[in-house]
């Protein structure tokens, strides 16, 4: 339905998964040149966080 | 585990600065419209452009104006929103259920499922599936923190975009 031409990769992964997926991951970088990596799920909310506070610091929060 | 696989070349805030790079700069009203879209589009209806510029008191024109200028923006022929900025009425690619209030709508991606309940300050949880194994990977995302993650152990991949989105 979508042409998405917004997009950061970005995916759930199980723990069993993690070692197959790193190797995909680094043959996206080091074809596309796009810096990848693998973070906890507590550290990726961190950067959504951060983002939150650069996009929209004045109201990250608001509850309309 | 996750900790051990990720290269620590980068920080949180260098990760959140290369995104918001990519991003459209937003002033206030910029602000106001997007945090009510996201709000609007977790009822799981079309977003209609009227209602945003009623809702936070600005003229249809300049919310119109606005989308029009952005990327990762997607209407239905009536003009309505079904799309926007991470969030979506159907799937797009990987499956990402986003579920608020008893009402599911579709991430674009992990990280939107990880900065969209700050946004619309809700509890969300959310459902996908091990791009490799395809076994459901679920998690509840409040505006402070993450809980309930299943399995232990899960993490999330990222690609970091270089240039601006669309």
């Amino acid at each position: 339905m979508f042409n998405v031409d917004y997009i950061v990769m970005s995916q759930v992964l199980g723990p069993h998964s993690i070692a197959s997926y790193s190797v995909l991951m680094m043959a996206v970088q080091a074809s596309i040149g796009l810096f990848t990596t693998i973070l906890s799920v507590d550290e990726a909310f961190k950067v959504g966080r951060a983002l939150n506070e650069r996009v929209a610091p004045d109201l990250s929060g608001h509850k309309g | 585990m996750a900790d051990q696989v990720a290269q620590k070349k980068f920080t949180v805030d260098d990760f959140a600065g290369a995104i918001s790079a990519a991003m459209p700069k937003l002033d206030l009203t910029d602000q106001q419209i997007s945090t009510e879209i996201h709000q609007l589009m977790s009822a799981n209806e079309p977003v209609d452009p009227a209602d945003v510029a009623r809702n936070i008191g600005v003229p249809v024109e300049l919310v119109n104006a606005r989308l029009d200028s952005w990327p990762g923006v997607y209407r239905d022929s009536a003009g309505r929103l079904v799309g926007f900025w991470g969030q979506a009425l159907s799937i797009i690619d990987a499956e990402y259920r986003f579920q608020v209030d008893g009402k599911t709508t579709y991430a674009w991606c992990a990280l939107d499922t990880l900065f969209i309940p700050k946004i619309i300050d809700k509890t969300v949880r959310v459902e996908a599936y091990d791009p490799v194994t395809n076994e459901p990977v679920s998690l509840v995302v409040q505006p402070d923190g993450v809980r309930d993650v299943q399995p232990a152990g899960a993490v999330v991949s990222m690609v970091v975009p270089d240039a601006p989105f669309g």
